[in-house]
């Protein structure tokens, strides 16, 4: 049930506000575990005990952790949660690749091909399993301590504004918040406000930008043209930003309704002056969980330089290995690897250092979009030929692309393109709004023009009538 | 601190609103209210059960959304205000409406556009021409007559208002050689009898009176010459049909319904916009005085897509051509006196071979839309059951 579906918009998002709302302060965290449970129930029924089993296992090895902590036994638990929980992930997300993999290597060696049934991917298990396994290390290394009640830590797990596509929690960060909230009346309005335009985000910006990226896209890339394939990359750009930036909105409003400060998620990545920057600034909690329970322990910037470029290219690699299970988002991963290590030679401090902020962040987003190339073509040999064309060095390039001008760029997508990108140069050279200043009224009297404005368009899209089917 | 009471009142108001705009077609959708009718056919969403097993394996959820939807009780609100907005600020439909806004108000089919666009080879358009032709010969020898109907595409009659925008460079056009032409000269070429729809209403009398700027099909008008053309070529072979021709007489009808068929884009869009006056729908006027018996009593096999609903609806008020059927094109056999469907096309059974071949003659239209491929089933069909000896009786 995404955020952005007309059942969620109009059943389940009035229902949870006003049941959190009519709930006594001190039984509403069982409102939000029951509607949380629902939640997840509508969209992964088959995978909700796992989660509920996942999650009660969890929170008693984390007691027995806390309990022996500093021994070798403690030691042998956490090991045992971490295993468990990658061997999950393991298998519901990525055993169809290695299995398919190695069966077409096999095939290829002459062998009969492997008989599997392909495993079926229950949503937000990324999700849950960072966070479960941030929960039991950072209760071993005592940086947090162990929840007091199942139902809270499953609370911790479950709450529905996060469960399908973050931001990554951490226990520590939600424990005080889960125990006690001090909710007001303005963080339903902050709340509804923050979850609109993060609907507007992704309905009115994203989902047009949505309309260029997918037609081109959609072209043969080996006949793809330079200019298409930049549009094409740029549009995606835009919708991807919009689309998970206005996911994390919605799933921050939706927290601040019930009384959470979640922490902010993106923080305007395309002014990043470097691929560097640009990770401190795009989906931070899985940068800040990479940093903690990756890099650090992979032992950081602590062997020198040459250790230091092999973790940062690991923790990158299996960031992309992370986002989606398949070549074309390792190639993602690898690629940003490339440059982060890039700036770490003495050419990339060069330009860290030396070259203005209004052009090294330019260039910079320009990385960026040939990178999410990788991270939406279909298939790794659709990237490289996507890429080819980007950088006018594909064989062939057709005089014209197969498509009209107007197919490639409606004037809708024209309009929000410019408006998504125009928010970012806004952002990038004033900087972000004060959140107590005069923009506060516009930003809290648009909203409802925004929500009537997804609403209209979230039902139009889904009536797609023919002339005749017949009379 | 609590804020001050009017404060607090214009937050509750706030709150209570968005709920409010949030839930209220839900609300709606429960109490019955629904708005006025969209125009268009879509799959009914059914409801489904909801039980235990149906959660679980997820199959309530994937049919209870659509269903949902479907039922939402302010939606045609939601989308004709939407289309409305859209056309009005973007001057383009949305892709879901399957409708294009071309120059001085024509409307186009995404179909007609993308035929249009189309950069198919010529190889299967002659394969499919040849094939006609040796049906249509085939036909011939077992002492029926078919004729053959191309029905020009709304693209290739009215290009010039076709937005720039939306032709694809080097490409637009192209089908008109490469399908259209290919088809055509392949026809002649295996002598074939047709008409060539697109080569008649391209004529200068013809100009801007094929279709009306709101319609997907032809008018009435130009439809009848096209079908009084197709019975001058099945003369010669089908005395029968005696000398008296269709009379294609066509007058204004200004009291016709938004309903009519030259409204059907327009109808399309589901927007707010009031009826457009300058619509001129041309319909047959009352038949003064009876045809010859000959041309009344031609058993016919109308064969083809919603375009040819129009030569059934000519023979119909003309009381021509009868007994007749037609085959629609999604494989309804229509009963054309009356106007109704009475069952679907179940190649090679009795049925199927009486409805037939106990014709004498067969109006088979191609669309150009959907060149080379429209009407493939009929032609593979019938040339089987000829080549079996499988007709009728």
């Amino acid at each position: 049930m995404p955020f952005s579906s007309l059942f969620f918009l109009t059943v389940f998002f009035p229902a949870f506000v006003l049941l959190t709302w009519a709930t006594p302060r001190v039984g509403r965290n069982v409102t939000l575990l029951v509607l949380s449970i629902l939640f997840y129930a509508w969209g992964a029924p088959w995978f909700l005990p796992v989660v509920l089993a996942l999650g009660i296992v969890d929170w008693l090895l984390a007691l027995q952790i806390a309990k022996l902590r500093g021994t070798k036994a403690a030691r042998l638990i956490v090991g045992f949660a971490v295993t468990m929980h990658l061997s999950v992930l393991a298998y519901f997300k990525y055993s169809n690749f290695f299995v398919g993999e190695l069966g077409s290597l096999l095939t290829q060696a002459g062998h009969a091909p492997i008989s599997w049934k392909a495993v079926a991917l229950p949503i937000g298990v990324s999700f849950l399993t960072f966070e479960e396994i941030s929960y039991v290390v950072d209760v071993y290394r005592g940086e947090a301590r162990p929840s007091r009640s199942v139902p809270q830590y499953l609370l911790f797990l479950m709450l529905f504004p996060h469960s399908i596509a973050g931001p990554i929690f951490r226990w520590k960060d939600l424990e005080e918040q889960l125990v006690e909230r001090n909710e007001r009346l303005d963080d339903v309005v902050q709340g509804i406000t923050r979850f609109v335009w993060g609907l507007a985000k992704k309905i009115l910006i994203a989902d047009a930008a949505a309309l260029t990226a997918d037609a081109a896209f959609a072209h043969d890339a080996n006949e793809v043209t330079t200019h298409v394939a930049w549009v094409g990359a740029f549009a995606y750009a835009i919708q991807i930003f919009y689309d998970f930036s206005g996911y994390s909105d919605m799933a921050i409003g939706l927290g601040r309704i019930a009384g959470f400060r979640f922490k902010e998620n993106f923080n305007d990545p395309y002014v990043s002056a470097s691929i560097t920057e640009f990770w401190t600034r795009w989906h931070m909690s899985l940068s800040r969980w990479l940093r903690d329970y990756l890099y650090i322990p992979l032992g950081g910037n602590r062997g020198g330089e040459l250790r230091t470029r092999l973790n940062v290219s690991i923790v990158f690699v299996l960031s992309g290995l992370w986002h989606g299970a398949s070549w074309t988002f390792v190639l993602w991963g690898v690629y940003h690897a490339f440059f982060s290590v890039l700036e770490r030679t003495r050419l990339g401090q060069l330009f860290r250092t030396r070259t203005p902020r209004i052009l090294a962040t330019p260039v910079t987003f320009a990385v960026v979009v040939v990178g999410w190339v990788f991270f939406r073509a279909g298939s790794v040999e659709q990237a490289f030929a996507f890429v080819r064309a980007m950088l006018g060095v594909a064989s062939h390039v057709p005089a014209f692309p197969k498509m009209a001008p107007a197919e490639l760029l409606p004037n809708r997508s024209i309009a929000f393109l410019a408006l998504g990108i125009g928010f970012v140069i806004v952002r990038a050279i004033f900087g972000r709004p004060d959140p107590e200043g005069p923009w506060r009224r516009v930003y809290i009297a648009a909203a409802p023009f925004l929500l009537l404005l997804a609403l209209l368009q979230i039902v139009n899209t889904k009536f797609v009538p023919l002339i005749y089917f017949k009379f | 601190m609590s804020s001050p009471l009017p404060l607090r009142l214009a937050k509750l108001a706030y709150v209570g609103g968005m709920l409010a705009l949030a839930a209220i077609g839900t609300l709606a959708g429960f109490l019955d209210v629904h708005g006025p009718p969209l125009f268009g056919v879509e799959e009914d969403a059914k409801r489904p059960l909801l039980t235990a097993s149906s959660v679980y394996d997820e199959s309530f959820q994937h049919g209870f959304i659509p269903w949902f939807e479907q039922h939402w009780g302010l939606r045609s609100y939601a989308v004709k205000t939407d289309n409305t907005l859209v056309e009005r600020v973007f001057g383009e439909s949305r892709r879901t409406q399957n409708v294009f806004l071309g120059e001085r108000g024509i409307t186009f089919p995404s179909e007609d556009l993308a035929y249009a666009n189309r950069d198919d080879g010529p190889e299967a358009s002659v394969v499919a021409a040849e094939r006609m032709a040796r049906v249509q010969r085939k036909f011939r020898g077992i002492g029926k007559t078919m004729i053959l109907v191309v029905i020009p595409a709304k693209t290739s009659l009215e290009r010039d208002a076709i937005p720039e925008r939306w032709k694809r460079k080097g490409v637009f056009g192209r089908s008109d050689e490469n399908l259209y032409g290919t088809f055509v000269r392949t026809l002649r070429a295996n002598d074939a009898t047709f008409v060539d729809g697109r080569e008649l209403l391209s004529r200068p009398e013809y100009a801007g009176k094929v279709f009306t700027r709101t319609g997907r099909h032809w008018r009435m008008g130009p439809a009848c010459d096209v079908l009084a053309a197709a019975l001058d070529l099945a003369r010669p072979t089908m005395p029968s049909l005696g000398d008296t021709n269709l009379d294609c007489r066509v007058e204004s009808w200004p009291d016709a319904s938004i309903g009519d068929e030259d409204f059907d884009l327009f109808r399309l869009r589901n927007t707010w916009d009031e009826k457009p006056a300058d619509v001129d729908v041309l319909r047959l006027p009352k038949k003064e005085k009876p045809y010859p018996k000959e041309l009344g009593t031609i058993p016919t096999l109308f064969v083809g897509s919603s375009f040819t609903f129009k030569f059934v609806r000519i023979a119909s008020e003309r009381g021509v051509l009868h007994p007749s059927l037609f085959y629609y094109y999604d494989r309804s056999v229509v009963e054309t006196n009356d106007l109704l469907i009475t069952g679907k096309v179940v190649p090679f059974s009795d049925g199927w071979r009486k409805d037939t071949f106990d014709k004498e003659l067969f109006i088979v239209s191609i669309l150009e839309t959907f060149l080379p491929v429209d009407e493939e089933s009929f032609f593979s069909e019938v040339e089987k059951a000829i080549d079996r000896g499988e007709t009728w009786p």
